[in-house]
């Protein structure tokens, strides 16, 4: 053996001159790849591994993920940071985190993040020329899908936590409420004292009561209402149903907390005799439909031989179109039906297919069988809406067109707000960041978030000018933004109680309209039954 | 039996071998010894001594990784092939035409070793018959084709030269006188070549006798040359010899070369001590003294101890001055220290300068035993295997052809212990050769294998048909005299006869060492032919007839007549006279003589006396020895007869001697100095040193030939 590597390798010049050659090709690759390998992972970009096939971290330099049509804004979010970072002296900027999936596979949840980045990164750059210090870095943090590797990333969320360089004062995003979304935010919060903003989290797990006990999460802030207020304010909108009008369908797949806790507001007691019992079913995922559309299409026969009119449906957009499409399909003598669900059906739209929607307008020509309505946690059209409806309400009750100065405040602030934002979109001010679409309200809730998180530290700024808050004192914040330091938000006012919730902040009760193929804007919901008090002052009691 | 017997030392890693190749056996690097200027490495040893066994271990272990060529010289496949042509061939062309022909099918590092100058000079002599017709010569240039080397320029030369000359054949017959083929191959040629090609062709043969750097002219005086004969044909086969070493060297100095080869190649020349070794070995030697270094490693096997005589100028043999060639055996450990002596003229210094003499080892004997036992685990144990060793040590003298040869003779066959228990029983053991299911005995083997297959060069063919029968007479010969003797005897009828002066030389030549002491010098070999010799006639007729021959001679002589040898004519006389059967008259002779000589000399011809051998006939020697057989004469008689006996059996070395012979063997000499008129304190003084010898199983009379034993 070792005569014959001799001879092949060693016996004349040419053979030790190849093998040397060779070796030190080899011994140099391995030299370059190994340490590379060994000990640390392989990198995606800057500040972002390769791990279990996708590219987990943090990332400010404008890195993509991979993922298209995020290119345009991610872009423009590195170009923002590169700006700031040349104009300001390192160390004066405070780092935001967007934490979220940054490589989802659908195309229609692609559209989603989109919308999310975009929303961040117009409440960025708005902020960051408002003459307000420090300015604010943007940065994106991907955790895997559904959230399932958020430990690494939390790990470098911390360290930019502590570092004089990054200063991350708050992280938001969490645009799921799943186990991994709670444990990222209970560690976040808890445990590293970084504040957070939940601008798309609706499950009730994932929030503080406000009932002035001790806080679950500390430094926790949240812009929606929980799924128990979004469904206390579509129940407030429909008016008292009876029991027997309603009936729940609900997905039992373990570790989802938005269909949890949805399946619980809409089983609070209603008035009148026993309607049908709730219909369970188990989906696969969250984008999975797997075989649902059996038990859907069985559950659509069951649900026709009962009273219910009124379907609240607690689970996720995917299901919920696969269900309105097999209830519209069972024929049940010119049965009508509404199907109520929660704000993740604000996305449904993206599902839906040119015939789809056929099937949903009927072929009858009798009108469409289901209406889907739902609480988005905000709709563009709502202000000039409901404005338009509150003056008919004057007109009616006093017989008058009421004056421009008699508008509520909570109306027309908002609208100011969308229509700064709508501006800024058409200007294309903040550069090309790719189509933007406001119907889903996910631009105009993240952006919301992000000018919440501004409002927050330049608050905490004011006090102790020059230098960057610390996190303690950016969550301390939070209880300070109500009344006159209310965010007025696109999606309506960010009055935040002592335990970080938004209080009483409108839903936009929203139906699908198979005509227009869009979203129609029906009403806004009032959690609290009533609109939020002038100018934002949060009632005692609340926390 | 095994290739590489007794052979580990030349062998092994940092060898001589692997140290000459610059590889070893197993293809690792070693640092090449001497060079540029390399001997020519002669392997010396006689007969069945390894030389051959040794080139095929090279050519089998090393031509692995160095290309080897092997040639055996002693093939007629050579003479056969070049009388078919005598005008365009000779065995040189036709070895050299081998040895680039073996070059040439080299695989392993850096490919085959290309070929062109030599091929040049070949396709030159090949079309420089003047007399031949065309087609002939077309056929003889398009013999040396694959030499060419595969895809390059020379290829299709000779298609076009042969059509050229088709044209001038036409042109002959109006134009007597016009172009000879000669002249169209090498027009040919070098139109054909490329300009690399010619540069290569001018260095080489721009280089010839008369050239002046035109390879053209110098092809065409070297296929004159051939064409001439005699001394100039060799010197055209000299340089062609030449042009392959450039070829050669080319190979390895190229950049190419230089990356893909190592090592250095090696042209393995078996039975090189014939008339075409010498022209072999010749122009190699000259061109190295001239200077012109190559780097193939020359081995040739040759018999004669001195390498060969046309190695040294005439007078000057065995000259121990600076031109005595280096002369290195395995044994002396290390490697042989060579450097070309410094000064010398070229063509004048004798070639011994350039040669390193390698003499072949011989088996040590444990080396006997692991081979004795590897033949006998084959073959089944034997009985008395310590004294059959012995035995074979004895005869052999670590001859390894020898040893083989009885190690599977006592093995093999259904050998008995011997009867007799001496070494001639060993002889008689049969050994199978072919198909005979009996055998023949090994000592018949051995004679075919050691004399009659490998007659003396220059044995004249008339003698070849009773040379074996000549060596067997003279086996009973002592000195060179007692051989003429018997020569004139036994050739008495022949007009062409050998002297015994000319025997001694053939059997230098043949490689056979000399004792001064016996004519046959090698103790096996005397042995083999003493064996023969008895056997010639019924019941020893022909042994006992040399014997009385010779004692008749000595005889005739006169008793005081000096003998360098045995003291005295009578005493060589009673020597013979004692191989002959009768040793009671040689019982008388001492007697008488133990008062008139000295007791030194008396002692001397003692020995002397008592070393014939016994052969034939019934053994009475331990009987008497030991007193127990019935002896006339007085006392002292009778000692002397005792003393005889057991010096006989002592001297006689074919057997092992009783203990009881060699205690009594001092005691009685040193009785003898009882008798008055001896010289007391010599024999004691001698007793005492027999006494010494005997008990380390020396010979009491020393002797080249059975020095190996003891």
């Amino acid at each position: 053996m070792l005569n014959w590597l001799y001879n092949t390798f060693w016996a004349t010049l040419i053979r030790k001159v190849c093998t040397v050659l060779v070796v030190l090709a080899v011994v140099v690759s391995l030299a370059v790849i190994i340490p590379g390998r060994i000990g640390a992972p392989e990198y995606c970009a800057e500040g972002v591994e390769r791990s279990a096939g996708e590219c987990i971290g943090v990332s400010a330099s404008g890195y993509d993920f991979g993922t298209d049509g995020i290119r345009e804004v991610t872009r423009a979010i590195g170009e923002e940071n590169k700006r700031i970072s040349e104009q300001e002296r390192e160390g004066n900027l405070v780092t935001v985190a967007m934490m979220l999936p940054l490589q989802p596979k659908a195309d229609a949840e692609r559209k989603q993040l989109r919308s999310e980045l975009q929303g961040a990164y117009l409440a960025q750059w708005r902020a960051n020329r408002t003459e307000n210090k420090p300015l604010l870095r943007l940065v994106l943090a991907n955790p895997g899908a559904d959230y399932a590797q958020q430990e690494k990333v939390v790990d470098r969320l911390a360290a930019m936590a502590d570092s004089p360089r990054d200063n991350l004062r708050a992280v938001t995003g969490f645009n799921l409420s799943l186990d991994n979304t709670k444990r990222a935010i209970d560690r976040l919060t808890n445990k590293l004292h970084i504040p957070v903003l939940a601008s798309r989290v609706s499950a009730d797990e994932i929030a503080n009561t406000d009932n002035g006990g001790a806080l679950k999460y500390a430094g926790l802030a949240r812009i929606i209402p929980t799924n128990r207020q979004q469904a206390a304010a579509l129940a407030n909108f429909h008016g008292g149903l009876r029991d027997a009008d309603t009936v729940l369908v609900k997905d039992l797949r373990p570790n989802d907390i938005y269909d949890e806790s949805l399946a619980k507001a809409f089983s609070r007691p209603e008035p009148g005799p026993p309607g049908p019992k709730d219909q369970p079913f188990t989906s696969p995922g969250i984008n999975d439909p797997g075989d649902t559309g059996n038990d859907f299409t069985f559950i659509g026969h069951n649900i026709c031989e009962s009273d219910a009119k009124v379907v609240y449906f607690a689970g996720r957009p995917v299901h919920l179109r696969l269900f309105a499409l097999k209830l519209s399909e069972v024929p049940c003598h010119g049965k009508k039906y509404t199907v109520v669900s929660g704000s993740g059906a604000a996305t449904l739209d993206r599902y839906m297919s040119a015939a789809d929607w056929e099937k949903l307008r009927g072929d009858d020509g009798g009108g469409s069988t289901i209406t889907v309505q739902y609480a988005a946690p905000g709709h563009p059209d709502a202000w000039d809406a409901s404005l338009r409806t509150w003056e008919k309400e004057q007109r009616a009750r006093t017989g008058k067109s009421p004056a421009v100065r008699d508008r509520p405040v909570y109306l027309t602030e908002p609208q100011d707000e969308l229509r700064e934002l709508r501006r800024l979109i058409d200007r294309e001010a903040a550069g090309d960041i790719g189509p933007v679409s406001l119907e889903d309200s996910r631009t105009m809730l993240v952006h919301d978030g992000v000018r919440t998180i501004a409002a927050a530290v330049f608050l905490a700024n004011s006090q102790a000018a020059g230098t960057v808050p610390t996190r303690t004192r950016v969550a301390a914040q939070w209880p300070r933004l109500e009344a006159r330091y209310r965010v007025r938000g696109t999606s309506g006012w960010i009055c935040l109680t002592n335990g970080g919730n938004a209080y009483d902040k409108p839903v936009a009760v929203v139906q699908l309209d198979p005509a227009t193929r869009r979203v129609a804007f029906v009403g806004l919901g009032w959690p609290e039954k009533k609109p939020q008090p002038a100018d934002c002052v949060v009632p005692s009691g609340t926390g | 039996m095994p290739d590489d017997l007794g052979f580990d030392k030349l062998l092994d890693d940092d060898g001589l071998l692997a140290r000459l190749l610059g590889k070893t056996g197993t293809g690792r690097n070693r640092k090449p010894l001497y060079g540029p200027d390399l001997p020519v490495v002669l392997l010396v040893g006689g007969p069945g001594m390894g030389k051959g066994r040794l080139l095929r271990c090279v050519r089998g272990e090393f031509g692995r990784h160095v290309p080897t060529a092997h040639v055996d010289c002693g093939h007629t496949v050579f003479r056969e092939q070049a009388e078919q042509q005598t005008r365009t061939r000779s065995v040189a062309t036709e070895v050299l035409r081998e040895v680039a022909r073996q070059f040439g099918a080299w695989q392993g590092d850096g490919g085959p070793l290309a070929t062109p100058r030599l091929y040049a000079g070949l396709a030159a002599v090949a079309a420089s018959d003047p007399l031949a017709d065309t087609v002939t010569l077309v056929s003889e240039v398009q013999r040396h084709d694959e030499l060419l080397p595969r895809g390059s320029f020379w290829r299709g030369v000779l298609n076009r030269a042969g059509r050229a000359y088709a044209g001038v054949v036409a042109g002959l017959v109006a134009h007597p006188g016009a172009v000879p083929f000669i002249n169209a191959v090498l027009d040919e040629l070098l139109a054909r070549t490329s300009q690399e090609g010619k540069a290569l062709l001018a260095a080489c043969y721009g280089e010839y006798t008369g050239a002046g750097g035109h390879p053209k002219l110098g092809l065409h005086s070297l296929a004159s040359d051939f064409q001439q004969g005699g001394e100039a044909r060799e010197v055209a086969e000299g340089f062609l010899f030449r042009a392959l070493r450039q070829d050669i060297e080319a190979a390895y100095v190229s950049l190419l070369g230089r990356l893909s080869r190592a090592g250095r190649p090696a042209l393995l020349l078996d039975h090189a001590d014939n008339a075409l070794g010498r022209r072999l070995l010749k122009p190699v030697l000259e061109d190295r003294e001239r200077g012109l270094y190559d780097r193939l490693v020359v081995m040739a096997t040759t018999r004669r101890a001195d390498g060969g005589r046309f190695l040294y100028h005439a007078g000057d043999a065995g000259d121990t001055g600076d031109d005595a060639p280096v002369s290195w055996r395995p044994t002396d450990g290390g490697l042989p220290q060579w450097s070309r002596p410094a000064g010398g003229v070229p063509g004048l210094t004798p070639l011994s300068r350039g040669v390193l003499l390698v003499r072949m080892p011989v088996l040590t004997r444990d080396q006997q035993s692991r081979e004795t036992a590897r033949v006998r685990r084959a073959g089944g144990a034997g009985a008395d295997r310590f004294r059959i060793d012995s035995g074979i040590h004895r005869l052999s003298g670590g001859r390894p052809l020898f040893v083989s040869r009885l190690g599977a003779a006592t093995a093999s066959l259904p050998f008995r212990e011997p009867d007799d228990g001496t070494d001639w029983a060993l002889l008689d053991a049969r050994v199978r050769v072919g198909e005979e299911a009996a055998g023949r005995p090994v000592a018949d083997l051995l004679l075919d294998e050691l004399i009659v297959r490998q007659p003396p060069e220059e044995l004249p063919p008339e003698q070849r048909g009773h040379w074996l029968d000549l060596l067997s007479h003279l086996s009973v010969a002592h000195d060179t005299e007692c051989a003429q003797v018997l020569m004139r005897a036994v050739q008495a009828g022949r007009d062409e006869r050998l002297s015994a002066y000319r025997i001694a030389e053939l059997l230098g030549d043949s490689g056979w060492p000399h004792c001064p002491r016996h004519f046959i010098g090698d103790l096996g070999l005397r042995r083999l032919l003493m064996r023969r010799l008895h056997r010639l006639r019924p019941d020893g007729a022909a042994w006992r007839g040399d014997h009385l021959l010779l004692r008749d001679h000595y005889r005739a002589l006169g008793d005081e007549a000096t003998d360098e040898h045995f003291g005295s004519a009578a005493a060589h006389g009673m020597h013979h006279h004692l191989a002959a059967g009768d040793a009671d008259t040689v019982t008388d002779y001492l007697d008488r003589t133990f008062l008139t000589r000295s007791a030194r000399a008396w002692c001397e011809e003692l020995l002397a006396i008592a070393e014939a051998p016994l052969l034939g006939g019934p053994d009475d020697r331990q009987a008497r020895a030991l007193g127990d057989a019935e002896i006339a004469g007085d006392v002292r008689r009778k000692r002397i007869d005792r003393l005889l006996h057991a010096v006989r059996l002592c001297e006689d070395r074919t057997q092992t001697v009783d203990d009881a012979v060699t205690d009594a063997l001092p005691k009685l000499l040193e009785r003898l100095g009882e008798e008055p008129a001896a010289g007391a304190g010599t024999l004691t003084h001698t007793a005492r040193d027999f006494g010494d010898r005997l008990a380390n199983k020396q010979a009491l009379r020393p002797c080249t030939c059975t020095k190996h034993i003891g």
